[in-house]
């Protein structure tokens, strides 16, 4: 009993890092309907900024959102005027391949400026555990699971509430529609492709609290990027919330009887089968099932 | 007429090159992969280029292709069997994972084969009994190089032969048809699925032979350097340089990637800054901004332009 | 538009056949340099141990070359040693392709091995193919050594034989009442033939001895992994007593790093050959303590030729801690010139019969001894080390070794 709560609690907090490496795909492809193929890159480049901020100015790891979130920001911005912008008219494998030549830039970006070595951040926060009824956790997960819960809430608040989220919702939903209806679509593009980009290297900040990386990281967890997506209904936050718990869940228990080394096989298994089978996603299923 | 005597003399230096310079060991090293590279790029073209089904996972048909003949090689048939055998491996394997990931269009094709081939890869790490694992399967000797560059330079003209053949056949205009609409195509009478399955068929079981000689060459074949992703991508990137689509865009696109990754390998400061993953990424990012034909294309535009001049010229003078 | 395609892909043979150097011509009284060549892992994930070889490496020749050079009978003079040194950050099939690089650009007359034992296994093809004699102090897993390569030459005694050092040690403990008999191991390994050598010493000596041993979990994990939870939650379900893994330094310090954050304990922990490392100790700070390691070599060994090593390596680099990732590879470099002034000359036969025939006894390799086995590998006993708090690392096995006694079982927190 112990044991099934132990690995319920690890399955919800692997969720929330899941969630918040999802959360940029999903905006950016809900609005552009771009699959952004450097989410990867700029999931590495966030934990390498870090990590620099860290190690050279002695930053504390934990502060480093306030840098990271409005400078990638503006990054993201650039990148869909100069780039993007050209290719969204065009068919989807266009903007696909023009990404994956970014991620290939961002990742000699790094290696230029600070060599292929693995780096790690090392503070007492990074090693530091608590006792919760008997199960030991790590301060770094349950903290990314928080932010990422946050995150999920203020992007849904966002969206709802305000003037430019409502915007952001009626361009995803119909884009000439939207156009119709004296919404400025060209700064809705750059703008939600800048806080796509921000989300995701806010991801990597946190991502470097957990684990070592070098400038090819990323690129597995980004296969499980597309699966949470995809599984949530590639348009929905709380779909892609929902799917990560699923993948999170899967891998979990899938774990007690194949081999540690097979576990990213379920998540890419379960993209093509999702993928075929249930393209809508988990919030197109409970669509389906409200209808009937 | 020009070209023609360029095109006869390079075929010719390709063809005598061992016998004229037998001490050249390096270049015909460097050669060598760049033939097969050539048929590799020629291979993955048949589907992405003409079929327009561009995938990131063909590496686990290279994989298959080099893992047969490492281990049929071990089991003592004579290399040239294992060639075959090998493609025809990869290519049936084709048939398990084309139908299911055909269902799916464009974009999302592309992220179920990233899928495919780190799973293949998955597999051929973990199923140890059969590809001995994480140790790989090394082959106990390998052909003089001379012999190894004829295999090569057979592969990629037997290859980029192939695809000239398919291009211009009625199977080559149903692939376009699929590659520019299929909707169209299917109410044209093409079901698009089967010839994308043919499609795939014949650029895994290419892709598989080619295989074949990368295991004769590195007497080493192992699960990353095989089936891993940066192979998959090398596949991709070549042709999209050269020239996606046509002839002999691949082979365009192969001579450049080899002769870059050579030179960067040894420079001390270029190899330090891994700067060729930048070379190739702004030119794919060029490439499908500005001339989204590569290489060829820009070339193209070049003769156009100043064919388009000549006559101007004649005229006022 | 086809034939400009063509004529560029001339174009691009041209150069390479132009770019191509010629081989050098040899005089009569032999060639102006020794060329000697290796690929390291200077960056990537090995790159911490990376450096140590171009170090160790970089002084043995450097000894040489301050003497005038290897004096070869041959030649009736001493030939000075050029050394080259390429980066193949820590990726086996660029590792082989600077290896050919090294042997048909380079022209190499012989090979220094690189470090780590995928990139030792996918690079040694190069030397069987040319035939040129390669001697390395970084690839310990048996199966590079059983492929039939007759001019591949290993310094390091394999993981099984490190597997069984300390198993001896355990099984001394056992009797001493300090470990529990049977001692329950949870074993997970690095899924490379390391690994695969590491646990099977473990099995083989585990199935000898039942009644000190048992296995109750056998796990492999990928190399250069960075989630290890689900492999700890694994373990963690398990009753075992010992917890032994099988890994390379950075797995070693994220693994152990992650064990304490999942609240793991056990009687005894071992990171097979990892332990003492300082880069370690600076990343993990107090969670490396009490670690167990068994090694090829430890700057404390108690005998003068150690001391003197362990002197003329501060001397030489001060910031560079005294490991076995100093230590070795610079034996293997003296290996390789002895057997080269053994032969007299650089010709690759004879050089490749000398390294077959070596008898080394002035090694601080413990057992003192170089000689290679009928499969190229060489055979030695392991110094098993405890960390502990402090700093410290004390060896505990061999006896005669040995410089203080271990604390067992492992203290909890």
């Amino acid at each position: 009993m112990q044991d099934t709560l132990a690995t319920l609690i690890s399955a919800l907090l692997a969720a929330g890092l899941y969630a918040t490496m999802s959360y940029g795909l999903a905006l950016i492809y809900g609005v552009l309907k771009v699959i952004n193929l450097a989410n990867a890159g700029v999931l590495m480049l966030g934990a390498y900024v870090t990590w620099w901020m860290w190690d050279a100015f002695h930053v504390d790891p934990l502060l480093a959102p306030i840098v990271v979130l409005p400078l990638f920001f503006l990054f993201g911005i650039v990148l869909e005027r100069v780039a993007i912008r050209r290719v969204i008219e065009q068919e989807p494998i266009v903007s696909l391949l023009l990404l994956f030549g970014v991620w290939l830039i961002l990742q000699n970006v790094a290696y230029a400026i600070w060599t292929g070595d693995t780096r790690s951040i090392e503070t007492p926060f990074v090693e530091a555990t608590f006792k919760l009824g008997g199960i030991q956790l790590a301060w770094p997960r349950v903290y990314v699971f928080v932010a990422g819960a946050l995150t999920l809430a203020v992007l849904q608040l966002f969206l709802t509430k305000t003037q430019f989220g409502r915007a952001i919702r009626a361009v995803s939903q119909d884009r000439e529609a939207a156009r119709l209806a004296g919404i400025d679509v060209e700064r809705i593009y750059a703008v939600a492709f800048g806080i796509g980009i921000a989300l995701s290297a806010f991801a990597g900040s946190l991502l470097s609290l957990l684990f070592p990386f070098g400038p090819d990281f990323g690129g597995a967890l980004q296969l499980k990027s597309f699966c949470v997506v995809v599984l949530g209904g590639l348009d929905s936050f709380v779909g892609v919330a929902f799917g990560a718990i699923l993948l999170s869940l899967a891998e979990a228990f899938g774990l007690r009887w194949m081999p540690a080394s097979l576990q990213n096989l379920i998540s890419f298994v379960l993209l093509v089968v999702v993928l075929i089978a249930f393209p809508k996603g988990i919030a197109g299923i409970i669509r389906s099932l409200r209808r009937v | 007429m020009y070209r023609l005597i360029a095109l006869g003399v390079a075929v010719f230096g390709f063809l005598i090159f061992p016998i004229a310079a037998p001490h050249a060991e390096y270049a015909l090293d460097v050669l060598f992969l760049m033939f097969l590279y050539g048929a590799m790029a020629t291979s993955w073209n048949v589907l992405g280029g003409f079929s327009g089904q561009v995938s990131f996972g063909h590496a686990a048909f290279l994989g298959i292709g080099a893992y047969a003949t490492a281990l049929l090689a071990a089991a003592g048939w004579p290399l040239w069997a294992t060639f075959p055998a090998g493609g025809l491996l990869a290519a049936l394997y084709s048939l398990l994972i084309g139908p299911p990931a055909f269902r799916l269009r464009g974009p999302y094709f592309a992220i179920a084969t990233i899928g495919i081939g780190e799973a293949t890869r998955l597999i051929a790490l973990n199923w140890s009994s059969l590809t001995g694992g994480a140790s790989g399967v090394t082959l106990s000797s390998a052909p003089p190089a001379a012999v190894q560059y004829y295999v090569s330079l057979g592969l990629c003209a037997a290859t980029v032969g192939a695809a000239a053949w398919i291009k211009r056949s009625r199977f080559g205009y149903a692939l376009a048809a699929v590659r520019s609409d299929p909707d169209a195509a299917e109410t044209l009478g093409v079901n698009t699925t089967i010839a994308k399955t043919q499609a795939l068929f014949i650029s895994a079981f290419m892709l598989g032979v080619a295989g074949g000689a990368y295991a004769m060459h590195y007497l080493y074949v192992s699960p990353d350097s095989t089936f891993g992703f940066s192979t998959s991508i090398s596949v991709v990137i070549m042709p999209i340089i050269g020239g996606i689509g046509t002839i002999f865009g691949p082979l365009l696109g192969a001579a450049i990637f080899t002769a870059l990754r050579e030179q960067l390998e040894a420079n001390p400061f270029l190899a330090k800054y891994s700067l060729d993953l930048s070379v190739f990424g702004l030119l794919l990012c060029g490439i499908v901004l500005f001339e989204p034909r590569g290489l060829l294309g820009i070339f193209d535009r070049l003769v156009r332009r100043g064919a388009a001049r000549a006559p101007k010229d004649s005229v006022t003078q | 538009m086809r034939h400009v395609a063509a004529a560029l892909c001339a174009a691009a043979f041209a150069l390479c056949a132009v770019a191509a150097p010629l081989r050098p011509t040899v005089a009569d009284n032999g060639p102006d340099q020794i060329v000697v060549g290796a690929a390291l892992p200077l960056t990537g994930d090995e790159s911490r141990i990376g450096g140590f070889y171009k170090a160790a490496y970089e002084l043995a020749v450097k000894e040489i070359n301050d003497l005038g050079g290897l004096e070869l009978r041959v030649y009736h003079r001493k030939i000075p040693v050029k050394l080259i040194i390429y980066d193949d950050k820590t990726d086996p099939a660029t590792s082989r392709n600077l290896y050919e690089r090294l042997a048909v650009q380079d022209h190499v007359d012989a090979f220094l091995g690189g470090y780590s034992t995928e990139l030792v296994q996918a690079q040694t093809v190069v030397p069987q193919a040319h035939q040129i004699p390669y001697v390395n102090g970084g690839g310990a897993a048996t199966e590079i050594y059983h492929r039939g390569f007759k001019t591949v030459f290993g310094v390091l005694s394999s993981i099984e034989n490190l597997a069984y050092s300390e198993c001896d040690f355990i099984e001394v403990m056992q009797a001493q009442g300090k470990l529990p008999k049977p001692l329950k191991m949870a074993v997970v390994w690095e899924n490379t033939s390391h690994g695969k050598d590491f646990v099977a010493g473990l099995s083989a000596r585990a199935k000898q001895k039942p009644k000190n041993y048992k296995i109750v979990l056998n796990e492999a994990f990928d190399l250069h992994g960075k989630d290890f939870a689900p492999l700890l939650q694994k373990v963690k379900a398990t009753d075992a007593n010992a917890f032994m893994s099988d890994a390379h330094l950075d797995d070693y310090i994220t693994m152990q790093r992650q064990y304490r954050q999942a609240g793991l304990h056990h009687a005894y922990v071992t990171y097979g050959a990892r332990g003492p490392e300082k880069a370690a100790r600076d990343a993990l700070g107090d969670s490396v303590n009490y670690i167990f390691a068994a090694t090829w070599w430890n700057s404390q060994i108690p005998n003068a030729a150690v001391r003197a090593f362990d002197d003329k390596w501060a001397k030489a680099y001060p910031k560079i801690p005294q490991e076995w990732y100093a230590a070795l590879p610079y034996e293997t470099a003296r290996t390789l010139f002895i057997a080269m002034t053994e032969a007299g000359s650089v010709d690759k036969v004879k050089v490749t019969e000398a390294l077959r025939h070596i008898d080394i006894r002035d090694t601080i390799i413990p057992g003192g001894h170089i000689r290679f086995e009928a499969d190229g590998q060489m055979v030695a006993p392991f110094v098993v080390t405890e960390n502990l708090p402090g700093g410290k690392v004390v060896i505990v096995y061999p006896k005669s070794e040995s410089t203080g006694s271990a604390v067992l079982p492992v203290p909890s927190t």
